[in-house]
Formats: structure tokens, sequence, C-alpha cells
């Protein structure tokens, strides 16, 4: 995209909502922003209705800040809390059927690399922890044994948000929650284990309350899937709502989080760390 | 590898051209069309009667007719692989059968609803225990309100013709919607037939996302929240109206394709012998049978005419109403349970006991003539003894 | 009654830590010449989790 696309002519620059003009005087399309600039240039996130201290909405952000081309990105959801804040984001994004986001990403991604073949054109998956690990676990998954070029980034809140504090696979074991009244019987699912064995070239588990690990591993993922092949990342990002915690507390369960289960781990392929270092 | 091919204009391509005869199966005609279709992209599965035609399309991208190809996992995927393939700005195909039609299902109204001109083939099967994979196309009923516009083919020259014509349509700003080109499978997919081909060395115009109502999801517009899918996460009045506005928008495209269909298609159906009094209307594989009943009817000196419907989708209501203004029997005969076009037909009819919504093979059955010969011989027999 | 986090600009030293554990958009400002950080009233939410994350105490969510 040229700056030409976005600017307004002069004419009818002030009918534009102020959003938009901020957007395109201070936005982040075509100079370099990233985790560290935030606070100091109009983010592509408009204003949304996540709860106070969600930690998906903080995910969201955190990835959208994180993006090396947003002018050149396009996301694919899927129903959800995630919606909320990424209907609200200036990129083309789309959330269709639930589940099917990796298929959509595979069929866009191949299009994309037809008719702009000298053009990186990112696709970029964000959805949450049932979108990926329970209703498209299989869409997913074959995403990445056909090595589509596409970044797939969960925001893990265990469990589903949207529609009202239900167990999703992703949920700890023993948590009680709504469709698991004697606690949830079974372990989270390995998603970042299989993607090791998928044919992801990188992968990332972190939680937001390590906000330039998830910046790095972002851009890693995003760089790494133009030219290797499929990326993960899995974000932890507590839900003060449906696991019942005051809102002020999300990064201590985080924090807290990182220390006993979702430890800070890191997988990259030979191919894939020797093309980021030739970068 | 691409294959050098010369676009020429679809009118060339559909009236000019000429051509010259083959002898086909209907999975065969599928690949004819599109080699000649200038699509960029297709995504398949396997399932019966559908596969062979898939098949086809994959050597097809093997000789460089088609710039990206490959197999995925389920139906499901396929449909969505298709609409975010569609979103990216070209030109698509697939195609599936019975089960996999109900498998997708979730994603037909999508394409509908996020305003993508996709053709995806039907090779219509049977769906419900007992398992059957035998031909009957109850699987139409099911998707008459997706919002897809649907196109019934008798045979494989109707099935070559109608894929061709499907994209046109579809991609007409004032239209663009996904069409669904059904037939019946096996009777069409699995026979040889005569069918008339212009060169393979032509092929359409490629599509193009720039005359589209709704903008192609490659960050070359404009992106300030852009997002294709109508609101939904709003609890609010203005939300649902333009939920609700999204969705008349969608039925009021399908109707303004009308006129693109009576320019490129000849109309939305055909009617042999019009001034009839007797009518036999049918879609698909049913309207050769009933050519052929109609032939021994006529032997049998009782003169009947023969409505061929063509769209389903939209449905010729008023064509339907005007041909059968003086007709006092309009029998349906349909390779399905259900007797989906019999409904149609009824809802949009006055007086509508003319209607006998029969005869209905299903499981596999053929339909032989005499059944629809009988159907209307009995029909006039009990409206006599009414009379 | 609503809640917002206020920046007490005495003790502020724009770490930017705040700015980053911020769950919406565009609510936080860091002026570098002076090294504070600014919040948008309309767009914060009140949740508090810059308030907690604060090494130096410089937020605290009040009513409005």
């Amino acid at each position: 995209m040229s700056t030409k696309i976005i600017t307004p002519v002069r004419e009818f620059a002030d009918l534009l909502p102020q959003e938009y003009q901020d957007l395109v005087a201070r936005g982040p399309y075509f100079e370099p922003k990233g985790i560290e600039d935030l606070g100091t240039f109009k983010e592509i996130i408009e204003e949304h209705p996540h709860c106070a201290g969600c930690g998906v909405s903080l995910g969201i952000r955190l990835v959208a800040a994180s993006l090396p081309s947003p002018a050149d990105t396009v996301i694919i959801g899927t129903p959800g809390c995630s919606f909320f804040g990424l209907t609200q984001t200036a990129v083309n994004y789309s959330n269709t059927a639930f589940g099917n986001q990796n298929a959509v990403a595979s069929g866009l991604k191949r299009m994309l690399r037809i008719r702009y073949p000298d053009q990186h054109k990112d696709v970029v998956v964000l959805v949450g922890d049932g979108g990926i690990a329970d209703i498209g676990l299989d869409l997913t998954l074959h995403s990445w044994f056909r090595r589509e070029k596409v970044t797939t980034i969960m925001v893990d809140n265990e469990v589903y948000g949207n529609t009202g504090g239900q167990e999703s696979g992703m949920s700890k074991q023993g948590q009680v929650l709504n469709m698991a009244p004697v606690g949830k019987q079974f372990p989270k699912i390995p998603v970042f284990e299989m993607a090791k064995v998928s044919g992801c070239a990188y992968a990332v588990r972190v939680t937001v309350a390590s906000p330039r690990k998830v910046g790095r591993a972002v851009r890693n993922a995003i760089l790494v899937a133009r030219e290797i092949g499929p990326t993960y990342i899995q974000i932890y990002t507590p839900c003060p709502t449906n696991l019942k915690f005051p809102p002020n507390r999300t990064l201590e369960v985080a924090r807290e989080a990182e220390k006993d289960y979702y430890a800070y781990e890191e997988f990259i392929t030979e191919e894939a760390a020797n093309y980021l270092a030739r970068l | 590898m691409v294959r050098e091919q010369t676009v020429v204009s679809p009118e060339h391509l559909f009236f000019v051209a000429p051509r010259e005869e083959v002898f086909i199966t209907g999975s065969e005609a599928v690949a004819e069309a599109i080699k000649r279709a200038n699509v960029d992209m297709a995504i398949a599965y396997p399932i019966t009667p559908q596969s062979e035609s898939m098949h086809l399309v994959g050597d097809l991208y093997a000789q460089g007719y088609l710039k990206d190809y490959y197999r995925a996992e389920n139906e499901f995927a396929v449909m969505a692989a298709i609409h975010g393939a569609s979103l990216g700005g070209g030109r698509v195909f697939t195609a599936t059968s019975g089960p996999g039609t109900l498998r997708a299902m979730e994603m037909f109204p999508v394409w509908a609803g996020a305003r993508q001109p996709i053709v995806c083939a039907f090779m219509c099967r049977g769906v419900s225990l007992p398992p059957s994979i035998q031909p009957e196309n109850i699987e139409m009923a099911m998707l008459l309100d997706t919002g897809m516009m649907m196109f019934h083919a008798e045979n494989a020259q109707d099935f070559y013709d109608m894929i061709l014509k499907a994209y046109i349509i579809a991609e007409k700003p004032d239209v663009h919607l996904p069409v669904g080109v059904f037939v019946d499978g096996f009777f069409v997919t699995h026979t040889r037939d005569k069918v008339m081909l212009p060169a393979g060395d032509l092929k359409l115009p490629p599509y193009n996302p720039q005359h589209a109502p709704v903008p192609a999801f490659d960050m070359e517009t404009p992106p300030m929240r852009i997002v294709r899918d109508p609101l939904l996460i709003k609890s609010n009045f203005i939300s649902y109206a333009a939920n609700a506005s999204w969705h008349q928008e969608v039925m009021a495209a399908a109707q303004r394709a009308r006129k693109h269909i009576v320019r490129y298609m000849g109309g939305l159906l055909e009617v042999e012998n019009p001034h009839a009094k007797v009518f036999i209307a049918a879609s698909g594989t049913a309207v050769s049978q009933s050519r052929e009943a109609l032939r021994e009817l006529r032997q049998e000196g009782i003169d009947a005419g023969l409505i061929k419907i063509k769209s389903i989708r939209p449905f010729p209501e008023e064509e339907i109403v005007a041909s059968t203004v003086n007709a006092h029997l309009i029998v349906v005969p349909e390779f399905n349970a259900g007797g989906w076009l019999a409904r149609e037909i009824k809802a949009a009819l006055n007086h509508n006991s003319r209607v006998v919504a029969g005869p209905r093979v299903f499981g596999g059955m053929t339909m032989p003539k005499e059944l629809i010969v009988n159907t209307v011989k009995n029909a006039l027999k009990a409206r006599a003894g009414v009379s | 009654m609503y809640a917002v986090a206020k920046v007490d600009t005495e003790k502020c030293t724009g770490c930017k830590l705040c700015i980053l554990t911020c769950p919406d958009p565009n609510v936080f400002t860091f002026y570098k010449e002076v090294k504070k950080v600014a919040v948008n009233e309309n767009r914060c939410k009140g949740c508090g989790l810059c308030a907690a994350a604060c090494p130096k105490e410089a937020l605290a969510v009040v009513s409005v």
C-alpha cells in the first residue's frame, strides 16, 4: 500500500474523523514502529468494547504494535472475544465461520502471492484458544503440515470468553468453568508442542507480562513466514471477567503463570535462524 | 509454466467462436470449461462423484492453465480456503458432492454475505442414512436460501456452458455473488455426451477486483476499519438495521442477475410447446427424461409442453406464472425425496392444485419415462373424473 | 461514576512500563522531552493495570 492510497485529498480531509487523520499523519504505516515506540504514535487499533483489564485486548494491542509492515498486513480472525478489538483495527480483517481461520489464510496467502509476486503481503491469523485448539485444530494443523506461509497467533485466555466462560481445550486441568461443572478433566492441549512437530519454522510461547518478548516474537514470526514457512506464537492473555480476578491483577496472574506452567520458550529451525541472521 | 492462450470477450467465447463436437463425460466438460475460464486457483477434496472433475482440473494446473491448486483437508476447509483466495481478489473454482456440500455448509452463506463471485460445481448425490453415493439432488433443497445463485445443468453441454457463464454473471458489479452450478451426479458426470466446444486456446478475460462492489483483502484500499462482514458485534438498532439491509442487498443482487442470465443463458427457463394445457416442469436430468415422456404423450395424442428451469436462484416465478397461465396440469418430476422443485413452483403459482408433485425417485433410482407418462395420464384421468 | 487513571507528574520518571501494560490503544502518550506520560481519560477504562505496574506509585485509579 502506498501513502497515496490513505492520504485524503485536501478538499475532503476535514470531512474525515480525527482518528483517520491521526492515522495518516502519525500512524505506523510508513515509518517502522515497534513496542518501544508505543505512546509516541497513533496505534492502528481504535476504541473497542473489551472488558477493563482484558488480557486478550492487551495481547492484540502488543501484536498490532509489532507488525513489521502494517501497511501490507491482513489479519484473519475467528468469532470470539478477539474480534472486538480486531474489527476496530485499521488493516483488512475478516472473521467468518468459527474455526476456519487457517484455511481462509491459506487461500488468501496463496492468492496474494499470485497477485503480488514481488511484494510481501503478510497474512496473520490472530484468534483465541477455542478457535485454534478446539474447533479449528484440524485446519490449523493442516495449514502447518502444508507449510503455508502464514503466522498463527493464539491469544490464550484459557476459556471461551465471548460466549460466557465455558471450558476450552486450553483451560487448566481442574478449573471449574461453565460446561466443566466439576472441573476440567484433562490437561491443556499441547498446541505449542504440536507446532514444533507439525512444520512450524518458528514458535514462541510467551505471556502478556513480557511485552518486549511478545514484540520480538511477532516480528520474527512474520519475517520467517515470508520466506521459510509457517510460524506460531502462543500468548497467555488472562481473562479477569471469566476467571474472576480483579482487572488490575491480569499481569500478576500472567507473571505467576510464567513461573509455573507458561514459561517463555522459543523454537526455531536452523533454516529460520540463518534467515533471521541474514536480515 | 504459463499456458499461452488468447483472451477473448465472453460474447465471443459464448456465441461467436466456432465450435467443434466432442464426445466427453460431464467431468471432462467441467475441465474444458475451467481450461477456458482463466481461473487463478482451484482447491480440491475428493468425494464421489465429483473427484474426477477435480483430478482433471489438477491436470490443468500441471499444464499451466491455473496458477495454484492443492488438495485440502476436508470440504469445510476447501470452502473456507476458497473464500480466502477469493478475498485475495482472484478467480477461483472448486466442486463437491452431497455429504461434502453439507460438511461445508457454513461457508456458503459466508460467500454470499461477503459478496464473492465464487463458482462451485455440485455433482449432486444422496446424503443421508442409509448411505448412498448415487445420484439425487436433495442437497439443492438445503442450499436454496444461502444467498448463492443456483443453476441446474441438464447435461454435459449445459454443465460446460453454465460454468463459464456463471463466472461472467457472478462477476458483474451489480451482482457479485457466488454461483453454484449443479448437475445430477453420475448421470451427467460419468456418461459421455456430445458437447460443442470452441478452441482450447481461447479464454475469458481475467477477473478484475477493482470492479467489485467490495474491496479485495490486499491492503490496497484505505484500511479504516474495513470489516467486510456485516456488523455483528454491537447490540443496537443500527447494527440490526445494517445487518438486515446487507441481507436484503444480497437478495436484491440475485434479482439484478436476471437480466444477465437472460442475456448469456437465454433466460431463466426454456419452454417447449408454450400453448399446451399440460406441462411437465423440471430441472437437471429430469428434463431429459421429461423430453422422452413428452414424445410418448404426443404419440398417444396428449398435447403436452415442457418447462426446463435453468436458474433455481434467482427462481423464475413470473416466467412460470406466464408460461402456465392456460395450463390445467403441471407435473413436476424430481430426483429427490423432498420434492423441493414442486414446492417452489407451487409457491409461485395461483391455483396450485394444478401442480402434481411427482414422480420422484431417489437413492440412485433412474426415472423411466413411463413413470412420468403414467403420472400425467393418471392426473388427467383423476381430473376428468372430478369434473 | 467512572474510574480513570491519573498521573502524578511529580513522581513519573517516564519509564513507560504503564504504556506496555495498558490493554487499550492510544490511552497513554509519552512526552520524550520531559520524560512523562499522560493519560487520555476519555479512553481509559480504569482497570488499574498501569497503577499495579508503576514502580514509582505515580499512577492511581480514581473516581471521576
